[in-house]
C-alpha cells in the first residue's frame, strides 16, 4: 500500500470531481430506505455529499462525527440508480469511509474481528465452528420451519434476533452429473463467507447445477472474503490483503469465468476491486481487470448458458404462491433482474406474483444491521408487508444477506413461510424432475 | 443562539426534534438551487400544528427569521434558509386528513408527498393534476407556498388553480382560515390566492384543502420530429386553434435531444430541430378523435417523423425522451441551471432563437425543453460553478434570458419561483410600486418580517 499521507491526498482529490456532481435536487429522497425512516437530511445521499462537500476539512478535524455520519448507509445503490446526474454516491462513500479509516485508524473491535479473523480463512472457519458450539448453549430454537434460533437471555449486539444458523442439508438429493456438454469449460466459483457460514446449501446448489450442466468447477478451497465488510468499515489494510489471497488463489488455475450466487461478492469483484485498484502497489491492474471481467452472476450465467425450455419445474412446490425479491446489489449495482425472474418463472411454471416495490431493500446492508438494528428491522418490516400483499408463501430471492435479514423479520412474526435462493429452486427442480443420482 | 431559547424550543418540540449539530446544520443550508448557501441557526421539526404555532411564536418574539421546509427541492433558493434564521421542517406534518369522493375534494396537511397523494388519490379514480418535476419527493405544503405547475399546465393549470382553501399561522403563531370545502366560496378576500406562491413569506401553512377531478378514462400520447422549430410551433397554435387542449404539450431542441441520445442510445433523430411530446386525455372516442387530428396537423406542417403510442409499453416509450431530458443534460457539466422564463407560447420560436443567441455569444452550454403547451421553456444551462470565468458568462446570460422573456412579453418565472435567485429581477418586469405594494403587504402581515426574509421581495 502507498503511503497514507498520499493516499488520504489522493483520495480527497479524487472525491473532490466526483462531489460536484451533485446538483441537489434531492431525487434519491424518494428511494433512500434509510431517510425513508428518519426524514433526516444528513440520512440521504443529497447531505451525506453536501457534508462531504462542504465540510471535507471536518473528515480531519472530527472525523468520528463524520464516520459517524457515513455510517447511517445501507451502501444499496438506491441513490445512485435513481440520480439524474450520475453522481456515483456509493463509490464516493466507500472512498469517503476508507478517508477516514486511513485517517483514524478503524475501531479495535472491528480491527480484531476484519484483521485477525475475516482476513484469515483458517481462523475464520475455526472462529466459526466455536461459535457453533457455544451457539447451541445460548441459543434456542425460534422457529421451526425457517431454521432460526434466538438468545435464551437478551444479550446487548444480538437483541431479539432471529438468526439463521448454518441450514441443514436439505431433504432432495443431490443432482447427478448431466454430462452431455462437452468438457473443457471450466468455471471458477466464489462462494462468499454468508453462503460459506450461513447458507452452505446454496453452495451445494450452485456446485451441482454447475456439475449438472457439464462445468468443470474450480473452487480454491482457500478463497478469501470478498473485501467489501473490511472495505465499508474504513479498512483498505485488510481490503487489500483479502484482494491479494484471492489474486493469489485465483491464478491456480485458468477459468473462463467466475461465477458467484452472492450478488454483493459479485459486484464487488466487478466493480469495487477494479475502483481501488490503484490504491495499490501490492498488484497489477490487469490481474484484477482479468478477474472483474470474468465476474458474473450465477443467474445470469445461466440464462445466457442454459436452454430454457429443456428445465422442467418443481412440482414438490405446485401448491405454492411465489413471489421475488430484488436484491440491490444485484439489480441496482448489476442492473440484473430479468434473470432471477426467468429461472424463478422457468421453475415455477410461471406461477410468479411481483410484489411490490420489489426492488426495496431488505435493510440489511451488512455492518449496518449490526449498528442500527432497529432500523434496520424496520425498513425490513416494511419489506415484510408488501410481501403479505401478495399472498404467497414462497419467497425466492438471489442473495444470501437478504436471506438472512428475511429469515429474522419472518421468523420474528411466525409467519409461514419459505426463503429460497433461485440457485436453491433450479436444483429442486432438477432433482424433482428424476435426475437424481 | 442562546442556551436558554434553546431550552425553549426543546421544551415545545422535545429534544429529538430540534437540532443543533453542525453537521445537522449543515445539510439544511441548501437547496435545489445553484445559490450561496446559509447555515442556520436550529433546525425544528414540530411533530403537530400546534407545536408549530408555539415555536412562531417565540420567533416572533425573539425576533427570529423562520424559513419552513418540506423536502428542499426549490430551485430559486425559497427553502436556503435567512441568516441567523431557523428552519422548520414540515416533514412530521405529513397526514393525509379526508379524501372526500362525493364532495371531491382533500384535506391535507403540508408534509404529505405529491406523488403519494397523487397515486392514492388515482386509486379512488380521481385526479390531482399538478406535477411538478420533483413530485415523487417534493411536499404539497411547498407546491402551495411556490404555486409549483408541472406537465398539465394548458390543460388543467397548476398547483393554485386546485388550493381550494388553507389553514395558517399568522406572524403570533395564531390560526387563520381562508377558503373553503365547497367549489363557491366568497367569504371574505381570497387569501388563498394571497399565500399560495407566497413562498413562505406571509406565513406558516399547516392545512389545505385541494380540490380534485374524476380520473381521466383514456390517454393517447405521441412523439413528433421537426427540421424546424418553427414549424413544431406553428402545430402547437394549430392544435389549440383545432379547439384541443392536449394534457401534455412538450418540447425539446436538438441540443436536448443530441444529450438525451448520447444518453440513452434510443434512436432518436439527431439531426430533428425540435421534438413535440403530445398527450391528449378524456373520453375514449374523443381522444381518438383528436389525437387523428393532431396527427394531420403534425403531417401537414412538416412533421419528419411522428411515433404514436399504441399501448402502456409504448406510451412509456414515448415519455422516455421528454424523462431523460434533464437527467441527460446534467450528465455533460458539473453545475446545472434550470431557468423557467416563460413567453406567451406563439413566442416560442423566438425565445429559442434568444436563447440560442445567447449561448452562442457566451459560448456557453444551453440545452431548451419544457412546455410547448403553455410557453414555459427551461433553458438549461450546464456550466462549472468552479470555474470563476465562466461563472461570470453564466450570470450574463441568465439576465440576458431575462430580458429576452421580458421583451417577448413574457414572465421572470413560470413554476419555480423568485426566491432569491431573482428578486432583484422582480421590478423589472412589475414596477416599483407593485413592489413597494407587497412591500406593505408583507410589513402589514409580518411587521418583524419573520417568515422567510429575503425572499421574493428583495430588501
Amino acid at each position: 500500500m502507498k503511503s497514507k499521507l498520499l493516499s488520504i491526498l489522493e483520495s480527497l482529490r479524487e472525491l473532490d470531481t466526483q462531489l460536484i456532481q451533485c446538483m441537489r435536487c434531492g431525487m434519491c429522497q424518494a428511494v433512500c430506505p434509510v431517510y425513508q425512516e428518519t426524514g433526516l437530511e444528513t440520512d440521504v445521499a443529497r447531505g451525506k455529499l453536501s457534508l462531504l462537500d462542504g465540510l471535507l476539512r471536518e473528515i480531519l478535524k472530527d472525523p468520528i462525527k463524520v464516520k459517524k455520519r457515513l455510517e447511517r448507509c445501507l451502501l444499496c445503490g438506491s441513490c445512485q440508480a435513481n440520480c439524474p446526474s450520475g453522481v456515483r454516491a456509493v463509490e464516493i462513500f466507500l472512498r469517503a469511509r476508507t478517508i477516514v479509516g486511513l485517517y483514524l485508524g478503524i475501531g479495535p473491535l472491528e480491527r480484531i474481528l476484519l484483521r485477525g479473523v475475516i482476513s484469515n480463512p483458517r481462523i475464520f472457519n475455526g472462529f466459526f465452528k466455536l461459535f457453533k458450539i457455544v451457539s447451541k448453549l445460548l441459543f434456542k430454537e425460534a422457529h421451526p420451519s425457517l431454521g432460526t434460533s434466538c438468545s435464551r437471555i437478551p444479550l446487548p449486539v444480538l437483541k431479539d434476533r432471529h438468526i439463521k444458523f448454518q441450514t441443514k442439508p436439505r431433504e432432495t438429493k443431490r443432482l447427478r452429473f448431466n454430462t452431455t456438454r462437452p468438457k473443457g469449460h471450466t468455471v471458477a466459483v466464489f462462494v462468499g463467507c454468508v453462503i460459506d457460514k450461513i447458507f452452505p446449501t446454496i453452495k451445494d446448489a450452485t456446485l451441482d447445477i454447475l456439475l449438472y450442466y457439464g462445468y468443470d468447477v474450480f473452487i480454491p478451497e482457500t478463497q478469501a472474503c470478498c473485501g467489501i465488510p473490511a472495505l465499508s468499515s474504513g479498512d483498505l489494510k485488510s481490503f487489500e490483503a483479502l484482494l491479494n489471497k484471492n489474486l493469489e488463489v485465483f491464478s491456480e488455475r485458468e477459468f473462463e469465468f467466475i461465477v458467484s450466487s452472492c450478488p454483493t461478492c459479485t459486484w464487488t469483484i466487478k466493480e469495487i476491486w477494479p475502483m481501488f485498484s490503484k490504491n495499490f502497489t501490492s498488484f497489477r491492474d490487469t490481474d484484477i481487470q482479468k478477474l472483474s471481467n470474468r465476474a458474473m452472476d450465477i443467474n445470469q450465467f445461466l440464462i445466457a448458458n442454459l436452454d430454457l425450455n429443456a428445465i422442467p419445474y418443481a412440482r414438490n412446490r405446485e401448491d405454492q404462491i411465489v413471489t421475488y425479491h430484488d436484491p440491490c446489489h444485484l439489480r441496482k449495482s448489476l442492473k440484473i433482474w430479468e434473470e432471477p425472474r426467468k429461472l424463478v418463472r422457468t421453475c415455477t411454471n410461471n406461477r410468479l406474483i411481483e410484489m411490490p416495490f420489489s426492488d426495496m431493500c431488505c435493510g440489511m446492508g451488512g455492518t449496518f444491521n449490526i449498528k442500527y438494528y432497529d432500523m434496520s428491522s424496520s425498513i425490513a418490516k416494511k419489506k415484510r408487508d408488501y410481501f403479505k400483499a401478495t399472498g404467497a408463501n414462497l419467497l425466492t430471492t438471489a442473495c444470501p444477506a437478504c436471506m438472512f435479514q428475511l429469515h429474522d423479520i419472518f421468523s420474528k412474526n411466525g409467519d409461514n413461510i419459505e426463503i429460497l435462493h433461485t440457485i436453491e429452486l433450479l436444483s429442486e427442480a432438477i432433482s424433482c424432475n428424476g435426475s437424481t443420482g | 443562539m442562546r442556551d436558554s431559547l434553546v431550552k425553549r424550543f426543546e421544551s415545545i418540540v422535545g429534544k429529538g426534534n430540534l437540532f443543533s449539530e453542525r453537521e445537522v446544520l449543515y445539510a439544511y443550508s441548501y437547496d435545489a438551487a445553484v445559490v450561496p448557501q446559509t447555515i442556520p441557526e436550529l433546525v425544528i421539526r414540530p411533530m403537530d400544528p400546534e407545536a408549530a404555532s408555539k415555536v412562531i411564536r417565540v420567533c416572533n418574539e425573539e425576533d427570529i427569521p423562520i424559513t419552513v421546509r418540506g423536502s428542499g427541492t426549490n430551485l430559486s433558493g425559497g427553502a436556503v434558509p435567512s441568516p441567523g434564521g431557523i428552519v422548520i421542517l414540515t416533514n412530521a406534518l405529513n397526514r393525509i386528513l379526508e379524501l372526500n369522493e362525493a364532495d371531491l375534494y382533500a384535506v391535507v396537511e403540508p408534509g404529505v408527498i405529491t406523488a403519494k397523494f397523487a397515486s392514492l388519490v388515482e386509486s379512488k379514480g380521481l385526479f390531482y393534476p399538478p406535477d411538478p418535476g420533483s413530485q415523487s419527493v417534493s411536499t404539497l405544503g411547498g407546491n402551495v407556498a411556490e404555486n409549483a405547475g408541472g406537465l398539465r399546465g394548458l390543460k388543467y393549470g397548476v398547483t393554485k388553480d386546485y388550493v381550494m382553501g388553507l389553514e395558517l399561522f399568522d406572524a403570533e403563531g395564531n390560526p387563520i382560515k381562508t377558503g373553503s370545502r365547497t367549489v363557491k366560496c366568497v367569504t371574505g378576500y381570497n387569501l388563498s390566492g394571497l399565500i399560495t406562491g407566497s413562498e413562505g413569506t406571509l406565513g406558516f401553512i399547516y392545512k389545505i384543502i385541494l380540490k380534485l377531478l374524476p380520473y381521466p378514462r383514456h390517454r393517447k400520447a405521441m412523439v413528433v420530429y421537426y427540421d424546424d422549430v418553427m414549424k413544431a410551433s406553428i402545430t402547437v397554435s394549430e392544435i389549440i386553434g383545432a379547439r384541443i387542449l392536449p394534457c401534455t404539450l412538450e418540447f425539446m431542441d436538438n441540443f436536448t435531444i443530441r444529450a438525451v441520445e448520447a444518453y440513452s442510445k434510443a434512436g432518436l433523430p439527431t439531426d430533428a430541430a425540435a421534438l413535440l411530446l403530445i398527450e391528449v386525455d378524456g373520453h375514449p372516442s374523443q381522444v381518438e378523435e383528436d389525437s387523428l387530428t393532431i396527427e394531420a396537423l403534425c403531417r401537414r406542417n412538416g412533421a419528419l417523423q411522428i411515433k404514436v403510442a399504441g399501448d402502456q409499453r409504448e406510451r412509456d416509450r414515448v415519455w422516455e425522451a421528454r424523462r431523460g431530458a434533464l437527467s441527460a443534460l446534467a450528465k455533460l457539466r458539473p453545475t446545472v441551471i434550470l431557468e423557467d422564463a416563460t413567453v406567451p407560447r406563439s413566442r416560442i420560436p423566438d425565445m429559442v432563437k434568444e436563447v440560442q443567441t445567447i449561448a452562442k455569444r457566451h459560448q456557453l452550454l444551453i440545452g431548451t425543453f419544457g412546455h410547448a403547451g403553455d410557453g414555459n421553456l427551461h433553458p438549461t444551462i450546464l456550466t462549472d460553478k468552479r470555474d470563476r470565468e465562466e461563472w461570470k458568462r453564466v450570470e450574463k446570460a441568465i439576465e440576458e434570458i431575462f430580458e429576452a422573456a421580458l421583451a417577448l412579453g413574457g414572465t421572470l418565472s413560470g413554476e419555480h419561483g423568485i426566491g432569491i435567485a431573482k428578486s432583484k429581477y422582480l421590478e423589472k418586469e412589475t414596477n416599483r410600486y407593485t413592489l413597494l405594494y407587497s412591500q406593505k403587504i408583507k410589513r402589514a402581515l409580518d411587521p418583524k418580517s419573520i417568515f422567510n426574509p429575503g425572499k421574493v421581495l428583495y430588501e
